[in-house]
């Protein structure tokens, strides 16, 4: 009986000294870090600047966001200087990281290792790119919007179920670019005007920023890199032929993508196969006839080819391979061959053909 | 044994207010009965006019009838009279005459354990009224009692009641011989006697159901169950119990299976809501600030911001204030307990927040952990979720999550060991039958009763 009370008086001592040894954190006391932007700074000094943004309390007890900026050598050294600004404790929790483009330029790699090293960072907290400053985007106030953090965070979640291509966050990043022959993809906003906005997407040469694809193009690329399932797609025709000038919606699109590569002579042919519904037409055939649907579906067909290819073109060009082309490449040859091959180059060289083929499952009332 | 006679009985009650001795016939027949136990309408018939008309001429013959026993113990002609008998003393022989009558409440609804469905009677505190009310369910010879009596002064009459050949003889002559082994001035209540029969007295949880509705205790006693019935207590005792017995309500058993179901499984939500959720609130506002959605974060940084307490002792100041305002609400009578509830919803709930001494956040959720308790239809179960609730927010308070599965794993491990006659507490689970799981923790459909 002695022994049982001693047990019981042993371990509510050890209950309470335990509970010293660790840390408390009440939210109340916090400053959880909703977005981080990482930007390239002025001066060699301190290269980086970091800016984040966490949600506060006023006075009055209403909701507010508050955006600290500090500049540094490295990550956690601008982590210090951040929490030297608040008396708040700082801790992660990010759901969304921002990169500038002049940061993003000269290389993200060093920058996401340290993040990535960081425990209180996840693995799938969104990778998103700006275009000029990204702790501008953080620190600027506009009026439709309450959190940009939050704002960001919900775009690219809603995003990437519409547009696979969207869909970024650090372990696809660095799955990416680890991987030979694939380069990674950021999103990338503008805050210029009232409003933040999808601007298209960046496409990367190993860590560092290349091009921009538009909003058009991104679309495209969406279903030139793998299956798509429910997805949409927004043509203007008039960008290709002169005469016709309509606008059309596919909704419903369940693609099929097949990668074939001749690696004799080094050729690629993507072959898309796309089954859509017609949500919007404004032209003047009446597609609910066959023949005219048929019609249609070439025109379709002929679009996304020249446009596929005008776009693979441009990734040629800035030696960007965001599709993958060279993974599948890879598959086909033997590791020695691989290895002694100039990759880079020959993927700019090599000829890539587009075959798209369109079925149109069901053009809707037509009026 | 001292022979019974009229001076010493009369000595030994001395000058009690409610004592009546009357003589009749030149003292032949002289009878001793407490007016106060006695029914006077079947005095008056059985007794008071035979003797008037002198009808006793043929003694043997007039009292050979149940009504009257022969008894020649003093002890015993005491006892006789302090049950409700008018004593008789006749030459040589002294009787018993069993005519009883006493005030006592009528049979009403059940306060505690109410059904919407189903039989609405319910116990009183006469033992005769509430061993009609199971007679009268169960029309069969193989219903047996055992009368026994407990407390040295009270001589409280227990009856063991049990169905022949359905009950275990082993767990009725073990309840036997241990209500027999009892040793007390006086019970006043069956929830005192099954404390004293306890494997685990110190433990928070209850051992023994009890109930005052006689539909249970007779679905009880169909299930195998024995039932002790304590005079002057509504509420009859059932073993062996187990932790799952606290959680029905015969509404399970009146209503389509199904929902039956759905409503059982809801009580064991609402257990670990009532056991959990205050902690999980101070666990994760203390500790564990990654648990929290962004979305909720901002309303719960909001209506923690103006708090000047830990979260710990804010959970802790408002649970005892619900303790508080409960007990009193239990205690008062009902006209003052109308301001209880205008105090408590108004004052705690709204002036709390407005003077910045509890988050609004944390008024929601320990007012569902209150409603959740309340959900249990066991009172003294309820109780001791909630006194056992405390234990995990200080925990949650020291520890954060892991306090709060530490002490789950230490309740876990208590129940376990209990045992009620020999039958573990939490059978069906621990030693695990998963067969009888729908049975014993749920409810089995009703056609696949036998």
């Amino acid at each position: 009986m002695q022994s049982k009370v001693i047990i019981v008086i042993t371990m509510c001592c050890l209950t309470v000294f335990v509970a010293g040894c660790g840390e408390s954190n009440a939210i109340e006391k916090l400053a959880v870090v909703e977005a981080g932007a990482y930007d390239l700074s002025e001066g060699s000094e301190n290269p980086i600047t970091t800016t984040v943004l966490f949600p506060t309390v006023t006075k009055e007890g209403k909701f507010d966001t508050m955006a600290l900026t500090a500049k540094g050598k490295s990550i956690h050294d601008t982590f210090l200087k951040v929490q030297n600004l608040t008396s708040l404790k700082i801790v992660g929790g990010q759901g969304t990281i921002l990169f500038g483009e002049d940061l993003a330029k000269k290389g993200l790699i060093n920058v996401v290792k340290s993040l990535r090293r960081d425990p209180e960072i996840g693995i799938r907290v969104k990778f998103a790119m700006v275009e000029g400053n990204a702790g501008k985007l953080l620190e600027k106030k506009f009026p439709s919007i309450e959190d940009n953090a939050e704002f960001i965070y919900l775009f690219l979640e809603r995003a990437g179920w519409q547009d696979k291509v969207l869909f970024t966050n650090q372990y696809r990043f660095l799955r990416d670019y680890y991987d030979d022959g694939i380069d990674p993809v950021l999103p990338v906003f503008s805050y210029e005007g009232d409003t933040i906005g999808l601007k298209g997407v960046g496409t990367f040469k190993g860590d560092r920023y290349v091009t921009l694809l538009t909003f058009s193009e991104t679309q495209i690329l969406n279903y030139l890199i793998g299956n798509i399932k429910n997805g949409r797609l927004m043509i203007a025709m008039n960008d290709l032929e002169p005469g016709q000038n309509y606008q059309l919606s596919l909704s419903n699109i369940n693609s099929d993508n097949d990668k074939i590569i001749n690696t004799k002579n080094m050729q690629a042919e993507i072959k898309v196969k796309l089954k859509a519904s017609v949500l919007e037409y404004t032209g003047t055939m009446d597609i609910s006839k066959e023949k005219y649907q048929k019609q249609l579906e070439g025109q379709i067909e002929k679009y996304l080819t020249t446009n596929s290819e005008k776009l693979i073109a441009k990734l040629q060009q800035s030696q960007s391979d965001p599709i993958g082309i060279g993974k599948v490449v890879r598959n086909h040859l033997t590791y020695e061959r691989w290895k002694s091959m100039n990759w880079n180059k020959t993927y700019s060289n090599m000829s890539i053909k587009v075959q798209v083929k369109v079925e149109l499952t069901n053009s809707g009332k037509s009026i | 044994m001292t022979e019974a006679n009229y001076e010493k009985t009369l000595a030994e009650f001395g000058d009690s207010f409610d004592l009546v001795h009357r003589s009749f016939h030149q003292d032949k027949f002289r009878i001793v009965y407490l007016n106060s136990l006695v029914d006077s309408q079947s005095l008056e018939w059985e007794i008071l006019s035979p003797l008037r008309e002198m009808s006793f001429n043929h003694l043997e013959q007039a009292t050979d009838q149940s009504l009257f026993k022969r008894i020649n113990d003093q002890e015993e002609v005491i006892k006789g009279i302090l049950d409700g008998n008018v004593a008789m003393f006749a030459g040589a022989y002294t009787y018993l005459i069993n005519v009883p009558g006493f005030e006592e409440r009528a049979i009403s609804q059940s306060e505690r354990e109410t059904v919407i469905n189903g039989p609405h009677d319910s116990f009183n505190e006469v033992l005769q009224t509430n061993v009609s009310l199971i007679r009268r369910r169960i029309r069969s010879p193989r219903l047996k009692m055992i009368s026994l009596s407990v407390g040295d002064i009270s001589k409280t009459r227990v009856l063991v009641i049990y169905i022949e050949g359905t009950a275990k003889m082993s767990i009725v002559n073990q309840l036997k011989e241990r209500i027999q082994a009892i040793k007390v001035d006086s019970i006043t209540d069956s929830n005192f006697l099954i404390q004293k029969l306890d494997e685990h007295q110190n433990s928070p949880f209850p051992q023994f159901y009890t109930t005052e509705r006689p539909d249970i205790a007779v679905s009880k006693l169909y299930a195998g169950k024995i039932i002790g019935l304590v005079d002057d207590s509504p509420n009859i005792i059932c073993t062996p119990s187990s932790f799952f017995d606290f959680f029905e309500s015969p509404d399970d058993l009146y209503q389509r299976w199904t929902i039956g179901v759905a409503v059982k499984l809801l009580r064991y939500l609402a257990l670990f809501v009532t056991l959990i959720l205050t902690a999980f609130y101070v666990s994760i506002c203390t500790y564990h600030y990654e648990m929290i959605p962004q979305s909720l974060l901002q309303s719960l940084m909001q209506s923690r911001s103006r708090v000047p307490f830990p979260p710990f002792i804010e959970a802790l100041f408002l649970e005892i204030v619900i303790e508080l305002l409960r007990e009193a609400g239990a205690r008062l009578p009902t006209k003052i307990g109308q301001t209880i509830g205008i105090v408590g919803g108004i004052v705690i709930g709204q002036a709390a927040v407005q003077a910045g001494i509890t988050s609004n956040i944390l008024i929601i959720v320990v007012s569902v952990s209150a409603i959740a308790s309340f959900i249990v239809p066991s009172y003294g179960m309820s109780a001791s979720i909630r006194l056992v609730r405390f234990l995990f927010i200080i925990m949650a308070g020291f520890l954060g999550n892991i306090g709060i599965f530490f002490t789950l794993g230490i309740v876990i491990i208590h129940l376990m060991g209990l045992t009620n006659f020999s039958s573990p507490y939490i059978k069906a689970i621990s030693p695990a039958f998963f067969k009888s799981w729908m049975d014993n923790i749920i409810i089995k459909p009703f056609y696949r009763n036998k």
